[in-house]
């Protein structure tokens, strides 16, 4: 049995081995660009926060399209290959889903970039607060900013019912369930009010931050509240986003440029959607330019000739974007609307003043006062219109004039059939939906999510 | 005694068999082989102190012819001719008279033949010493004390040559050898008494041979081995060792490489595990082109999430065997292989570590053998041609009717009012202008050497392939181009292309008995090349068939306008070299024994590098090519994987209880730690006549690195019962870098294995001549990646503030809890061989359940990761897999000069997801059509169920709301054939032998060929049914028989080998994929082009199909 020792010998050997130490390996290395250590650095705080930049970016560059085409800011002339033409009916209708064709393009885009500048947003914040380095306070301020815009975003637009998923820089997940869109203006107000509380080293965030507030509380018809967010804040005062037209470093595409530097294309032959603006879509729309000889400043155009094989047409192509153009995101304009607004409410008169003390800024005449509430009420719509023109505000108006100033749907939103598309039977396009509902994966794989709450506007 | 009554029944069942068969079979008996001659045991006593047969005098052989010579000048003569001094007994020689005439005899028979009588013998007292003692008398030498020795010679009873590496093995003392290529062997140091040794070799008999040992003395044996096909008694290699398979309760296959080389055309590993056409080992193929990958699946699919690729062990070390194209398995050559092992299952894996319950595939190489140096030359050519025919191309046209812009116009745009179809396009790929294939030639040449002596062997081997694939620039192009005014860059003309070059070096030490050193260094390098020609339209090959009408083989323009969309054709290189290295070493020490001490170490690299160069400077000459500069991507890869294994393996010494209980216990640990890194780099505009990235200018780079380590411990134990009952039990445990401490990696395993047909009770008979049960029970893992645990986050560039910057986005959170799968298999089955030992059968039904199964979870876009479908592994579900596996092999025919063998392979697989957790169904991403869904197997594939179609507006156009489906997809199938079947035979005469195997497939979904190509999408007079149909389905249920190989091989005869000075001349005519029928009206439904990101075959019949191979395969060795 002597010989039984050996076999004893080798656990021995083993055993002095610090076991766990063999298997001990360092966490997933990726991105050289950046600093050693990656993620869980300065570097990589900073890395994270411009991607949620970047995200938001993206998002409200397509929410001004898509909420420009289904409102009644542009039309669409065409659209990418083998997709049918955009309308309410389509989204409502889940098109996509029922009939295979891959057609998510219109919302899941922006959704999806909204959820993720809302989370690279949150797990800034964490990975800020864990590195406790006071160089980075302004991107947990700016966090805070950009989570609440995001989730302003997704209230503005979407349906009542839209989740919040968390996942923390420690990679816990918390699928989130339907919130309401009260809810949902009430979460990015307390984000906000975050933002403002922090003490950082840059102003901007500030401004994002007061004025996506007070946009919040315009949402929930608290004008009072949303005025004194933004009273304070000066003519030069601005958050903006910053396109280019330039290649990508590393990539034989662009950079997404603004998105009406596509909607000028003019060839519209295959990638992008082609658009031009219509005076009074859809019957409610507005007459953007009932007079082509006065052009209004805060929305120029010009007129461009379309030719195919067998037809063409003049179209009217907005000017106020290119491709580089920035993207603003608050500013003072939106402030003295805001303020107008809250004086109109309280039966003040000074609500004109605010208007046309905005006017004055590009060398408009004053306007007068129409005289009865809901000519006021239109007054002031049209002007936010104007100034906020492609901007992504449009549709947010349109269900506020329903929510809060009791207009009936048909007559705010475009109806009817839409602009020249062949009559098809039983097809009213511009439908009765008046909300983008979320990617139809949202209902798929998120176990919580049961999808709207409600469709209202 | 004992072993007179079994040569007794051998005899019997020799004559009972020659009756039978040749009664079956209308053969003469006479022509029936297999009787074991009677040869003489301890037919000469000797004594040795040396090493190496070539220096042992009582194996010389020499000739000597005595006439009337008195005994002492015959003994003297003898001595004199191998070197031997001779003692004579004091009491001198008997008077005898020596007439014998011996030829080419050893020493031993020679000396044994003229003391024949006189009651002497001559005992070797020294190395170069004999005495001539006394028959019953003993010599006390000063070399071995109370220790005697075997020698012997293993033949084959057919050619009466010596057989090399038989196992002996000292039954009962886990003492064992291989013999030399002349088929001696020795065994040292024996105890003296009755001893068995086992003689066993794969394809042989095997025979236990009696022997008295005395002590100080050597006792010589010769054993006859006659071919069997009872498989049971070979030596496979397991985790703790090498054991006979009949002490394993698992099936386990070990494959004979150069027996398939022989029949079957191979150019890879994969081809060789495809003709061994195993139960339950499926080959799928990723395409056609030279270096496409191949899927090898075990037993089925049990991982949803995780990889199902078994592990690869290559000489005792883990190589990395993720699938790339080449894969790693398929760059090893063929020609190095000695033989492949397949361990099916976890219940067989148990002891391997992590991942290994989805098989593994032990690759033993060739080593060398001692003796006379050896040269093998080899040449294989290959003709290879695609014969499967392409489905006919449409292609709608027409005008869009919001912008009234020229486009492509196939029904779904028509039905939504996008467009006005006015012309269909129909093209032909099969028209020898448009074929975009060609023939394919591979060129290999290989040469070996191998020797050495007792104390150290050597082996090198060398080759270098080349092999131009199938695919061609189509002539038509060719012309066009030519039109234009371009010239045609030769490398394009045949775009794709595979070289080659491996040598492998295999050192052996025995510096004392008891020790072995081995190492192993192997390089290869492989060059693959992927060309083509592009335009910037689609991205995709230049010249696409929808671009050519069938009628007139033009060109179409589209009416004008789309030719001048592509206003630029530039080619596209992208080529990629892998070099991998392998270094490894073995030592096997046996300090006292019974206990056996083994280690083996090494790492293996492979360092890949490859670009995509879109050189947009070779555009079209009457292109304009002003804005097209190139752009190119540069990728480098590395991989390496570093094992260390040690064990400990004894025969308990349990004296005279070891006839009736023989325990084996192991022990060992292993440490397995791999690195993988690929970075890339992209720059674009790189200047008209540059080709380096440095001239390029926008500079990224990407990087990831990612480690892994696994350690684990195991102890294992055989025991024997009366040498036909056996246990075996095991456990192993594992630490990982990607394993949690929390979660419980103890994995048991529990077999047993009954070879009822030894036992006393069994009734001789020549029906049933073996019989074994067998079962077995074991777990075993596949772990997560470091990955799945801790998260991603993946880097990029963003336009923040007016200026570039880096940006870090979420790709993945990963998950802190994330276990290892733990796959629990039960495994039964027996081993019959019947009719006297003509036919065998190996039955095996297996039982697998994969628990804790990952799953990506794809998280909802709110969790707002990196790119959509992004997930988060879990362990939620549960995988059910059931095989049922039937081989048989059967020789028909066996008589001196001619053979038949047939056989057959059989298995039904069946594969079921058992859950996937409370909370969503159907799971998995966004194809709806590939979905996972409890109750249906993995990798399952769906299509939405045509329930009725009316044109109700009599447009002859079926429209969306005239079309039935049903309103969630139905099953169709699954990727993996539930049926298998092969079936093989092999005719040999004298020396020319013949081989045809065919093997049929059926039970798995396969997608509609051509997809977007499709009539019934692309014409609007397309009938209504078949527009239904595309409305509704996308995969079908297919089968496939497949002629899958044949050959004709001719072995030179000795005559004319000895004209040429050579040892061996082989020359084998082969061919592969001979013949295709299946009702699947694509081009071939067993590749799957996306082989590598998915278990699903999705394939659209546009992949280029497995060519047909003709193969002239020519062996020299000298």
């Amino acid at each position: 049995m002597n010989k039984l020792r050996y076999l004893f010998v080798i656990p021995f050997l083993l055993s002095a081995c610090s076991l766990d130490s063999l298997v001990n390996v360092e966490d997933p290395e990726a991105g050289k660009t950046l600093s050693e250590g990656f993620v869980r650095s300065r570097d990589g705080a900073l890395g994270l926060f411009n991607t949620s930049l970047v995200h938001l970016k993206s998002s409200v560059n397509h929410i001004s399209r898509d909420v420009g085409i289904f409102t009644d800011e542009i039309t669409v002339i065409t659209q990418p290959s083998g997709v049918p033409p955009i309308s309410w009916t389509l989204i409502e209708g889940r098109y996509e889903e029922s009939h295979g064709l891959g057609y998510k393009g219109v919302v899941v885009d922006w959704y999806l970039s909204l959820q993720r500048a809302r989370v690279a947003a949150s797990q800034t914040r964490q990975l800020a607060n864990l590195l406790a380095d006071p160089t980075l306070n302004f991107t947990i301020a700016g966090g805070y900013a950009l989570e609440g815009y995001s989730i302003l975003m997704l209230a503005e637009n979407f349906c009542s019912g839209i989740p919040l998923t968390k996942v923390s820089i420690d990679g816990v997940l918390d699928y989130g369930h339907s919130i309401s869109t009260a809810d949902m203006f009430k979460a990015s107000i307390s984000l906000f009010d975050s933002a403002l509380a922090i003490e950082h080293d840059s102003s901007r965030y500030t401004i994002l931050a007061k004025v996506g507030k007070a946009r919040a509380l315009l949402g929930l018809g608290k004008y009072d509240e949303a005025f004194k967010a933004v009273n304070s804040i000066a003519q030069s005062d601005k958050f903006e986003l910053t396109f280019t037209t330039q290649v990508t470093p590393g990539s034989s595409s662009s950079m997404p440029t603004n998105a009406f530097w596509a909607g000028r294309r003019l060839a519209g032959y295959n990638d992008y959607y082609d658009s031009q603006i219509l005076n009074q879509e859809g019957i409610n729309g507005l007459a953007w330019f009932s007079d082509p000889s006065k052009i209004d400043p805060r929305l120029p155009v010009t007129t461009v000739r379309v030719s195919g094989n067998t037809q063409f047409r003049d179209t009217v192509r907005q000017t106020k974007f290119t491709g580089a153009s920035s993207f603003p995101l608050a500013r003072w304009i939106e402030g003295k609307l805001i303020e107008s607004e809250y004086y109109l409410s309280e039966g003040d008169a000074r609500w004109l003043e605010s208007l046309n003390e905005a006017r004055r800024t590009v060398g408009l005449s004053d306007t007068t006062d129409p005289g009865d509430v809901d000519a006021r009420v239109n007054l002031l719509f049209r002007e936010r219109a104007y100034w906020l023109y492609l901007e992504g505000h449009r549709l947010a108006d349109m269900r506020r004039l329903v929510r809060q100033y009791g207009r009936h749907p048909y007559a705010v939103f475009p109806v009817g059939r839409y602009e020249r598309q062949p009559a098809i039977a039983g097809m009213d396009l511009y439908g009765d939906a008046y909300v983008f509902v979320p990617d139809f994966d949202e209902v798929r794989h998120n176990y919580k999510y049961d999808g709207c709450i409600n469709r209202n506007p | 005694m004992i072993n007179n009554n079994r040569k007794s029944m051998q005899m019997i069942k020799s004559s009972f068999l020659r009756i039978t068969l040749a009664a079956i079979i209308a053969l003469p008996s006479s022509l029936i082989i297999g009787q074991t001659p009677d040869f003489p045991e301890n037919m000469i006593v000797s004594s040795t102190g040396q090493r190496g047969q070539e220096k042992d005098p009582a194996l010389i052989r020499i000739s000597v012819d005595f006439s009337a010579v008195p005994l002492e000048q015959a003994l003297k003569t003898i001595a004199n001719k191998v070197g031997l001094r001779l003692t004579y007994p004091t009491a001198g020689l008997p008077k005898k008279v020596v007439t014998v005439s011996m030829d080419s005899v050893t020493s031993s028979e020679a000396f044994a033949k003229v003391l024949y009588g006189t009651g002497l013998r001559v005992q070797m007292v020294g190395t170069a010493h004999a005495a001539v003692v006394d028959r019953n008398s003993r010599v006390d030498t000063t070399e071995q004390k109370g220790q005697g020795q075997i020698v012997g010679r293993v033949i084959d009873s057919a050619t009466q040559k010596g057989i090399e590496g038989v196992a002996i093995t000292l039954v009962g003392q886990n003492v064992s050898v291989l013999s030399k290529p002349d088929g001696s062997f020795s065994l040292p140091r024996i105890s003296v008494g009755r001893q068995i040794i086992s003689v066993r070799l794969l394809g042989y008999k095997p025979q236990n041979v009696n022997l008295e040992i005395d002590g100080n003395k050597v006792t010589q044996t010769t054993v006859i081995l006659s071919p069997s096909t009872r498989t049971l008694n070979e030596v496979v290699t397991t985790a703790t060792g090498q054991q006979r398979r009949v002490e394993i309760a698992n099936d386990i296959v070990k494959i004979d490489a150069a027996k398939i080389m022989e029949r079957s055309p191979v150019r890879s590993v994969s081809d060789l595990l495809e003709a061994a056409q195993v139960p339950g080992v499926l080959v799928q193929r990723g395409g056609g082109d030279p270096g496409s990958p191949s899927k090898i699946r075990m037993r089925g699919i049990s991982s949803i999430s995780q990889s199902n690729d078994p592990v690869l062990i290559l000489d005792g070390m883990w190589i990395d065997n993720s699938v790339g194209r080449p894969s790693r398995i398929d760059e090893i050559d063929p020609a190095t292989i000695e033989t492949v092992e397949l361990i099916r299952g976890p219940s067989a894996a148990t002891l391997y570590g992590q991942d290994a319950s989805n098989g593994v595939i032990v690759i033993t190489t060739k080593k060398g053998r001692p003796g006379v140096t050896r040269w093998n030359l080899g040449y294989i050519r290959d003709w290879g041609q695609t014969y499967q025919k392409h489905p006919l191309s449409y292609k709608g046209w027409g005008y869009r009717v919001l912008s009234g812009v020229q486009d492509f116009c196939r029904l779904p745009h028509v039905r939504t009012f996008l467009c006005i179809q006015d012309t269909v396009i129909v093209s032909d790929l099969n028209h020898p202008l448009l074929a975009r294939e060609g023939g394919e030639i591979n060129d290999k040449f290989s040469i070996r050497v191998d020797g050495g002596s007792n104390a150290s062997t050597y082996s090198i081997t060398a080759s270098k392939s080349k092999t131009t694939g199938v695919r061609r620039t189509a002539p038509v192009d060719l012309i066009r181009y030519g039109i234009l005014g371009y010239k045609v860059d030769p490398a394009f003309t045949r775009p794709s292309g595979l070289e080659r070059n491996s040598i492998a070096v295999a050192y052996n030490l025995n510096p004392r008995n008891n020790l072995t050193i081995g190492m192993n260094l192997s390089g290869i390098q492989s060059k693959l090349k992927d060309n083509s020609y592009r335009n910037d339209y689609h991205g995709g090959q230049v010249g696409l068939s929808d671009y050519y009408s069938i009628d007139t083989i033009d060109f179409v323009a589209n009416n004008g306008s789309l030719f001048a969309n592509r206003n630029r054709i530039y080619a596209v290189e992208n080529p990629s070299t892998n070099v991998t290295a392998q270094l490894g070493s073995v030592i096997k020490y046996e300090p006292i024994r019974g206990l056996i001490l083994n280690g083996n170490g090494g790492i293996e690299r492979i360092s890949s590098e490859s670009y995509l160069f879109e050189r947009r400077t070779k555009c079209l000459g009457t292109m304009n090519c002003a804005d097209t500069a190139g752009i190119k991507t540069q990728k480098y890869g590395s991989s390496s994987v570093y094992t260390l294994r040690m064990s400990a393996s004894m025969h308990l010494p349990l004296g005279s209880l070891s006839r009736i209980i023989d325990v084996k216990p192991s022990i060992g640990g292993d440490y397995k730690r791999t690195e993988r890194s690929n970075s890339s780099i992209y720059k674009t505009n790189i200047p008209a006549g540059y080709s380096s990235i440095v001239d390029g200018e926008f500079i990224n780079n990407s990087y990831l690195h990612l480690d892994n380590a696994t350690a684990g411990w195991y102890i294992n134990s055989t025991i024997g019962l009366f040498q036909r009952i056996y246990f075996d039990l095991g456990v192993r445990k594992d630490i990982g870098s990607a394993i949690p401490s929390s979660v419980d990696t103890k994995y048991p395993k529990i077999g047993g294995s009954w070879l009822i047909s030894d036992e006393p009770f069994w009734k001789e008979n020549n029906w049933i001549n073996l019989l074994r049960f067998r079962t077995a029970l074991g777990h075993s893992a596949v772990q997560p990646s470091i990955e799945d645990i801790r998260g991603r986050f993946v880097d990029g560039l963003g336009y923040v503030n007016g200026r570039f910057i880096p940006i870090a986005k979420p790709a993945s959170p990963g998950n802190r809890d994330l276990a290892p799968e733990r796959a629990t298999e039960a495994e039964i089955g027996f081993d019959a061989d019947v009719l006297y030992e003509r036919v065998n059968f190996r039955v095996t039904y297996a039982h697998g359940e994969n628990r804790n199964t990952i799953i990506k979870r794809v998280l909802p876009p709110s969790a707002g990761m990196d790119s959509i479908g992004a997930g988060r592994k879990e362990n939620i579900a549960r995988v059910i897999n059931r095989n049922l596996e039937i081989s048989s092999d059967a020789r028909i025919v066996e008589t001196r000069n001619t053979a038949l063998i047939l056989n057959y392979s059989l298995t039904m697989s069946d594969n079921q997801i058992a859950n996937v957790g409370n909370s969503i169904t159907p799971f998995g991403n966004s194809d709806e059509l590939n979905r996972i869904v409890a109750g249906y197997p993995v990798a399952a594939l769906w299509t939405r169920k045509l329930l009725g179609f009316s044109d109700v507006n009599g447009n002859g156009l079926l429209e969306d709301h005239e079309v039935i489906v049903s309103d969630s997809p139905t099953y169709v199938g699954w990727s993996q054939p539930r049926y298998r079947a092969s079936y093989g035979a092999n005719l040999s005469f004298r020396r020319l032998s013949f081989d045809a195997r065919l093997a049929y497939q059926s039970q798995y979904a396969q997608s509609f060929p051509a997809g977007q190509e499709a009539y019934a999408v692309n014409d609007i007079k397309a009938p209504l049914l078949d527009q239904a149909l595309a409305l509704s389905q996308t995969y079908k249920l297919v089968s496939d028989l497949r002629w899958s190989s044949a050959s004709i091989t001719y072995h030179l005869p000795v005559t004319i080998l000895k004209k040429l000075k050579a040892r061996s001349l082989n020359i084998s005519l082969q061919g592969s994929n001979l013949g295709l029928w299946s009702n699947y009206e694509g081009r071939d439904p067993g590749v799957n082009s996306s082989l590598l990101i998915s278990e699903s075959i999705s394939d659209n019949g546009r992949t280029v199909p497995s060519p047909r191979l003709y193969v002239l395969n020519f062996q020299l060795g000298y």
